[in-house]
């Protein structure tokens, strides 16, 4: 039992020894294989470089004794890409630089450095602007423009870009507004081109001048300051406001540990030890502040600062997309909008040319239309004169007519008048032969007033001047009459003529021309007819009358029946050259018509006709 | 004895119709004018005027209406003799104030019995 207890304990002690061994030999293979890197800005050369600091990379392994420290020079071109890359754990260099890998690589600075000048050490610095004594045209920063000029180098703090931010203040653009603008890689270069009148004037930061006075290089009094300004406690020559010093900072991946440590180490620093001696400086102080710097950048667009205030496309599309596809949707619908714009436009236009041709053909058809009516003015002009010459015409048949009805009448009714009269016996004795004769005479002379009669009639009626004398009579008695007239020579051709009527028929109607188609009826009746007879009959149908005058002769045939109502359209029939003018049908039909009724033939060859006027009770004018 | 005024610018009607008037036994005034048979009807008072209605002058209707017109006119028959081709001539004549007509040509069978309608 107390062997295994023994054991125990053995077991407890030789892991903590084993583990406190172990412990110090970790940090110690740490310290020895990877030193901790302080990369320096080589501003004048690596050699001179690890001249000025190596001391303070020894001071520091001395006093941080866990760690060795190494100084790592960096030129200008690399030292941002080597603070990127994490290749120092620490980095020492000038402000400017300083600012842009604080704003890039978020190195942090811990302590700034206490410069050592003549007269004493500063925290801070800032520029000189001069030019020869002799030059009294320069004064201030505006007499500048036009002029020459040299300084140390574009990334300078203290030579050229805390210089450029006055300048730019005072209105001037030194690459634009310089007659020459050269970088000649050093101060001391700029001192020299000054004086020797190669420039009109320089820049170089501050204690420049000084330093070199000190060293006998130069005498004070062949300079002058431009722009020169004052400040409280700060006893070197300055053109500029005043920047920080160099700040010594941790790179990011460097813990806070160890950061804290260097920082307490550089700050016990004394001033007269060999690594201050060496770094020309009187030790260190707590790390002040680099807005001014940050500020000095960012005005003049260079370092961290180079595209502050333009426009990164990237950022933009970031932060304010929703815009943008407002805006694209926008523009798409623009778009849209314009090429419906376009299509419409388009298809106004060819609806115009349309609409031009369409107003070309239009005009050319207006024209045609012109010419057309001109033509048929001219026309309607003849025609018009062509009308009065065929009214004078038609006034001139009119009295012929009424010339020819009197002057043919008179000695018509002359001879009928007087063979009437000796046939009677009242002027003698006539004997049978004369009797016989002069009763020819009589019916040829009848019968040429009824030709001249139906003549006047056609021509009137043609003429439309007919003139109806409308009233109310007994049609009746009108047939009675009518029958009366034709009852001798009915007689004498052994015809027996028969009449059926009502006792009265009053119509309205124009009684001599109705009388004239029945009397026409009956004529023909009797001149056709050689043996039999022929039956009047009068009736009233509704609101009309009709006449018919039947007979039992000779008869129509069928084909000739459309012959009947033409005028002169005399049906040549065989051994019968009929008296008449060959108008009396013509007529009828002409005065029925006038007078609203019609006239019907109903015919059978060699048995006979039936002739129907059928007339309305009531005559209505005719509406043309 | 009744007497009767013609009024007839054509010569041998008017000796037809005053032949047969005479025959007959009428007085008979003759005359181719219409102003004289206006005088004539004053003077002369006859029992009926036979009227032609185209006469050279003044025309058988105008003579009618003069002798309507007249103080001596008495209601003197006036008898018309109208034309068969003209139209109206009929209506125009009693309108003028003819008592009634005769169509020409006048029949001389049926002319005596036709005026004697009209004598009072």
């Amino acid at each position: 039992m107390k062997s295994k207890r023994v054991t125990k304990w053995l077991c407890v002690v030789l892991t903590v020894l084993i583990l406190v061994a172990l412990m110090p030999f970790r940090v110690l293979a740490r310290s020895s294989d990877t030193p901790i890197k302080i990369g320096v800005l080589a501003k004048r050369g690596t050699e001179q470089c690890m001249e000025m600091w190596g001391p303070t990379a020894e001071y520091l392994t001395c006093e941080i004794s866990e760690y060795s420290f190494e100084i790592v020079p960096v030129d200008f071109d690399d030292i941002l890409a080597t603070v990127e890359r994490g290749e120092v754990d620490f980095i020492f260099a000038n402000s400017s630089y300083y600012v842009e890998m604080e704003v890039k690589y978020g190195t942090s600075r811990i302590v700034t450095l206490k410069n050592f000048r003549p007269g004493g050490a500063y925290t801070v610095f800032g520029g000189l602007v001069l030019c020869r004594d002799n030059r009294k045209d320069i004064t201030d920063f505006s007499d500048l423009r036009g002029k020459s000029f040299a300084s140390v180098d574009e990334h300078s703090l203290g030579g050229w870009r805390m210089v450029w931010r006055e300048l730019k203040k005072a209105g001037i653009d030194p690459y634009r507004d310089f007659a020459e603008l050269k970088f000649v890689g050093t101060h001391d270069a700029v001192i020299y081109e000054v004086r020797d009148g190669t420039v009109d004037a320089g820049s170089v930061r501050t204690d420049t001048l000084e330093r070199m006075v000190a060293e006998g290089t130069i005498s004070a009094t062949e300079y002058r300051v431009v722009g020169q300004r004052k400040t409280e406690g700060f006893p070197f020559l300055h053109s500029t406001r005043l920047y920080p010093e160099w700040p010594f900072a941790k790179v990011k991946h460097t813990s806070d540990n160890l950061a804290q440590k260097v920082a307490i180490a550089l700050l016990r620093m004394p001033a007269e030890s060999a690594a201050a001696k060496a770094g020309k400086c009187e030790g260190w102080t707590i790390p002040l502040n680099y807005q001014p710097v940050h500020e000095c950048l960012k005005e003049l667009r260079v370092g961290p600062y180079k595209d502050f205030g333009k426009f990164a496309l990237a950022d933009a599309i970031k932060h304010h997309w929703h815009w943008l596809i407002t805006i694209v949707i926008l523009f798409v619908l623009m778009m849209i909008t314009t090429a419906r714009v376009i299509t419409l436009n388009h298809r106004l236009k060819r609806s115009r040319s349309f609409l031009e041709k369409e107003l070309v053909e239009r005009e050319r058809l207006e024209e045609q239309l012109r010419l057309r009516t001109k033509e048929l003015e001219e026309i309607t002009i003849g025609l018009r004169q062509a009308n009065i010459r065929l009214q004078e015409l038609d006034k001139l048949k009119s009295m012929f007519i009424a010339s020819m009805s009197h002057e043919l009448r008179t000695p018509l009714n002359s001879i009928i008048g007087f063979t009437g009269i000796v046939l009677q016996g009242m002027s003698g004795e006539v004997t049978d032969e004369q009797r016989k004769q002069l009763t020819m005479v009589k019916t040829s002379a009848a019968h040429l007033l009824t030709l001249i009669n139906d003549v006047i009639d056609v021509s009137k009626i043609e003429a439309g001047k007919v003139e109806l004398a409308i009233e109310e009579f007994d049609l009746s008695a009108l047939v009675q009459d009518t029958k009366k007239s034709f009852e001798t020579s009915a007689d004498e051709q052994g015809l027996k003529l028969s009449l059926e009527t009502p006792e009265t028929l009053l119509i309205k109607s124009d009684e001599r021309r109705t009388k004239q188609v029945i009397m026409n009826f009956v004529s023909n009746a009797i001149k056709f007819t050689d043996e039999g007879r022929i039956d009047i009959k009068l009736a009233k149908r509704d609101d009309e009358a009709e006449v018919s005058v039947a007979d039992t002769g000779i008869g129509i045939k069928k084909e000739d029946i459309g012959k009947l109502f033409q005028a002169f359209g005399r049906i040549t029939t065989e051994n019968r050259l009929a008296e008449g003018s060959g108008l009396g049908l013509y007529l009828s039909k002409k005065i029925a018509d006038l007078l609203g009724g019609e006239i019907k033939a109903e015919s059978e060859f060699a048995r006979g006709s039936v002739f129907t006027f059928i007339l309305p009770l009531k005559y209505q004018e005719l509406k043309k | 004895m009744k007497k009767i005024l013609i009024v007839e610018d054509n010569e041998k009607n008017m000796y037809l119709i005053s032949f047969i008037l005479k025959k007959n036994s009428y007085e008979v005034i003759e005359t181719t004018s219409g102003e004289e048979s206006v005088e004539l009807a004053i003077k002369e008072r006859p029992d009926l005027i036979l009227m032609d209605i185209q006469l050279p002058g003044i025309d058988g209707l105008e003579a009618t209406k003069r002798i309507r017109a007249s103080k001596a006119d008495g209601e003197i028959p006036i008898i018309a003799l109208t034309s068969y081709a003209m139209t109206g001539d009929k209506e125009r004549a009693l309108a003028a104030g003819c008592t009634g007509y005769i169509e020409k040509p006048i029949v001389p069978e049926t002319f005596i019995a036709e005026i004697e309608k009209y004598i009072k």
